[in-house]
C-alpha cells in the first residue's frame, strides 16, 4: 500500500516539489509499480548466497594511484555557467 | 552521386579512400537527408555544426596520402546523454537544456581518433529513462517505417535516424534493453555488449551497474565495426576490463558457425503477441537449413527479472540524479529570494514525469524499512539469474527470443499507464541484470511494423554471438529497402 502522505515524504526526501495534481496521478500510478515489485516476494532462493555479485576485477587491475594534471581548461568550463560565476541560493 | 546515404560503413569508407566521392560530399548528402527528413521524425536535438569542416579535413588527408583511422569519413549520431565536448548533451531534459560538456566520453575519443564524424545528438527518453521516446522535453521521435508508431526507447533517436538513413550508424545506451527494443521497433541491428567491455566514462549515469554503451547499424557487419573501436580497457572507468584477455580466450573459431547449439527460451517466446510468435518461428525455419541445432530450453528466474530490474534501475537513479541541482548548469530560474532546499525542490519539479516517478520509486525501494523487501531481494534475483543462465550456457551456445514481445503500437498508447510501458522490457532486461552480450536483429514485418529477434551469449562471447547473427541475417535476408520519408 502506498499512500499520499508517503509520496510526500519521498518527495521531500528526493527534493522534488509536486503538485497536487502530480501526487494523486502518482500515487496511483506508484501503487500499482511496487505492487508489482512484490513479485519478488514469491522468490524462493534454494541456497543462501551472498546477495551482491563478487566482481570479476582484481585489485591488482586498479591504476595506480598518482596525481594526474586537469586537462580542462577554465574556459571550456565556464560556458556552461551564468557570467562565468556560480550562483546558488543564500544560505539559511 | 546518388544515394550515398543508403551506403554502409565498408561502402563509405573504402569509396571515400579510393576516391569515388570525397567525405564532404558524403556529409552534404547526409545533412540535406537530415533537413528534409528529421521534421518528420524528430531523432535529432542537435546537429553537429563543425561536420563539414571535419570532412574536409578527412578529405584533405586523404589528398595529402596521409594515413587516415578505419572508419574514416563515416558519419556517426550520437545518443544526447554521451558527453560530446564542446557540442551540447541534453539528455533530453529542461534540467540540462543548455549544458555543453567540456570533453568527450571515451567512446566518442575512440571514435573520432579512428577518423569517424560525429553528426549530432539524438533524441531519447530523458535520461534515457522510458521504453518509447515519447519522454523526450524536446518532443517524441516518430518510428519511420509508420509515423503514427512509436519508434521504441529510449535510444530512439538512435534507432529511427539509422532507419531514416540519416547517419551510418550511432551510438545509444542499454540499460534495460535501450537500445535493443529501439533497434527492433525500427527494423536495425542493435547490440548490448557485455558489462565492462565498453567504457562508460562520459555517460551521463542512470544506473551504473547495469548500463552500457551499444551501437546501432543496419547491419551486423556495421555494428562489429562500431564495437572493434569503442571497446577496451580504459582508465578512466575503472569497471572496463581488458578485451585482449578475454574476448579472445574463448572456445570458439569460425569453422564451428554451423555447430551451433541454440536455446529457445519458452518463457520468453510464449508469452510474446500471436504476429511476434509467428514471425520468431518462421525465422527459425530460414536459418534451420544451416545446421544449427535447436532446443526448447527454460529460465525459470525470467518471471522476476522486471521486478529486480526496475527496483535497481530506479535505486540507482535516485542516487544518480541527485546531482542535479539546476546551480552549475540548467535553466534560468534567478536563485534570489530562495532558500538552498526550496530552490532545489522548485528546480527539481523541472524533470519529466518518468524521472520523477522512477526517482520517487528508487527512494520508496530504498527507504528503511523496505530495502531488505525489495532492493535487497532485487539484487538476489539479479544473481539468481545470472547463475541459472549460466548453467544454460554450458549446454547451449546462444538463447533466442523476441526481443520484445508485442508489436510497435500506436504513440500515446501506454504512455499513461507506466506499469504496461515497463512490460515491454520484459525480454530485454535480463541481458543487464545478467551483464551478458544481447544483440536485436531484424527478421520481418507484421502490417508494416518491424519484428526484431534477441540473441544472447554468455559475457565476452561476442565474437561468436556477432558472427552468428551475421549468419542469421543472411539467412533471413528481409526486405532492406527504408522508408523513403520524402
Amino acid at each position: 500500500m502506498v499512500t499520499k502522505d508517503q509520496l510526500k515524504h519521498l518527495s521531500k526526501l528526493s527534493k522534488i516539489d509536486l503538485t497536487e495534481n502530480e501526487f494523486e496521478t502518482y500515487t496511483k500510478q506508484i501503487e500499482k509499480i511496487i505492487k508489482y515489485l512484490d513479485k519478488l516476494d514469491e522468490v524462493s532462493f534454494e541456497e543462501n548466497k551472498p546477495s551482491v555479485l563478487v566482481s570479476f576485477k582484481k585489485l591488482s587491475e586498479l591504476r595506480e594511484d598518482m596525481v594526474i594534471e586537469p586537462t580542462l581548461n577554465i574556459d571550456q568550463i565556464a560556458k556552461n555557467l551564468k557570467d562565468k560565476f556560480v550562483r546558488g541560493p543564500v544560505m539559511s | 552521386m546518388s544515394s550515398l546515404y543508403t551506403l554502409n560503413i565498408e561502402q563509405v569508407t573504402n569509396g571515400i579512400k579510393n576516391g569515388e566521392f570525397t567525405s564532404e560530399e558524403y556529409v552534404s548528402q547526409i545533412i540535406d537527408r537530415i533537413k528534409k527528413v528529421d521534421q518528420k521524425i524528430n531523432s535529432f536535438i542537435t546537429i553537429n555544426d563543425n561536420a563539414l569542416v571535419q570532412a574536409q579535413q578527412i578529405d584533405k588527408k586523404i589528398s595529402s596520402g596521409s594515413k587516415v583511422g578505419s572508419l574514416a569519413g563515416i558519419v556517426v549520431g550520437i545518443k544526447d546523454n554521451i558527453s560530446t565536448a564542446g557540442l551540447k548533451t541534453t539528455c533530453a531534459s529542461k534540467m540540462l537544456s543548455d549544458y555543453v560538456p567540456p570533453y568527450d566520453a571515451t567512446v566518442i575519443k575512440r571514435l573520432k581518433d579512428k577518423d569517424a564524424i560525429i553528426i549530432g545528438k539524438l533524441n531519447l527518453d530523458e535520461f534515457a529513462m522510458g521504453s518509447t521516446t515519447e519522454w523526450s522535453s524536446y518532443g517524441l521521435t516518430r518510428n519511420p517505417w509508420n509515423l503514427d508508431y512509436v519508434c521504441g526507447g529510449s535510444s530512439g533517436g538512435s534507432a529511427a535516424s539509422v532507419a531514416a538513413q540519416l547517419c551510418t550508424a550511432s551510438l545509444g545506451s542499454d540499460t534495460g534493453g535501450s537500445v535493443r527494443c529501439p533497434a527492433s521497433f525500427c527494423s536495425v541491428v542493435g547490440f548490448k555488449p557485455t558489462y565492462g567491455l565498453v567504457s562508460r566514462y562520459g555517460l551521463v549515469s542512470y544506473s551504473n551497474s547495469l548500463e552500457q554503451i551499444g551501437p546501432i547499424g543496419r547491419t551486423v557487419s556495421d555494428v562489429k565495426k562500431i564495437m572493434e573501436v569503442i571497446s577496451g580497457k580504459d582508465t578512466n572507468d575503472n569497471t572496463t576490463i581488458d578485451t585482449r584477455n578475454n574476448i579472445n580466450t574463448n572456445h570458439y573459431d569460425s569453422e564451428q558457425k554451423n555447430n551451433q547449439k541454440i536455446g529457445l527460451l519458452r518463457e520468453l517466446i510464449n508469452g510474446a503477441d500471436e504476429s511476434v510468435y509467428q514471425c520468431i518461428y518462421s525465422a527459425i525455419d530460414k536459418f534451420n537449413k544451416f545446421g544449427f541445432t535447436y532446443e526448447e530450453s527454460s529460465l525459470k528466474s525470467s518471471e522476476y527479472a522486471l521486478a529486480s530490474y526496475y527496483t535497481i534501475a530506479t535505486a540507482e537513479a535516485s542516487s544518480n540524479l541527485a546531482r542535479f541541482d539546476n546551480i552549475r548548469y540548467g535553466f534560468e530560474l534567478n536563485p534570489d529570494d530562495y532558500e538552498w532546499n526550496t530552490y532545489f525542490s522548485k528546480t527539481r519539479g523541472n524533470f519529466g514525469d518518468e524521472v520523477k516517478r522512477r526517482i520517487i520509486v528508487g527512494s520508496f525501494v530504498l527507504s528503511s524499512g523496505y530495502y531488505g523487501k525489495y532492493y535487497l531481494k532485487a539484487q538476489r534475483v539479479k544473481n539468481l539469474i545470472k547463475h541459472e543462465l549460466k548453467k544454460l550456457f554450458k549446454e547451449y551456445d546462444l538463447l533466442i527470443s523476441p526481443t520484445v514481445p508485442v508489436l510497435p503500437f500506436k504513440i500515446g498508447e501506454k504512455i499513461d499507464d507506466p506499469l504496461k510501458m515497463y512490460l515491454i522490457d520484459i525480454n530485454t532486461v535480463l541481458a543487464n541484470l545478467a551483464g551478458i552480450p544481447a544483440i536485436s536483429i531484424p527478421i520481418g514485418f507484421k502490417n508494416g511494423l518491424p519484428i526484431g529477434l534477441q540473441i544472447m551469449a554468455d559475457e565476452f562471447q561476442e565474437k561468436k554471438l556477432l558472427d552468428i547473427s551475421e549468419v542469421i541475417e543472411k539467412s533471413i535476408n528481409i526486405n532492406t529497402s527504408y522508408p523513403d520519408l520524402y
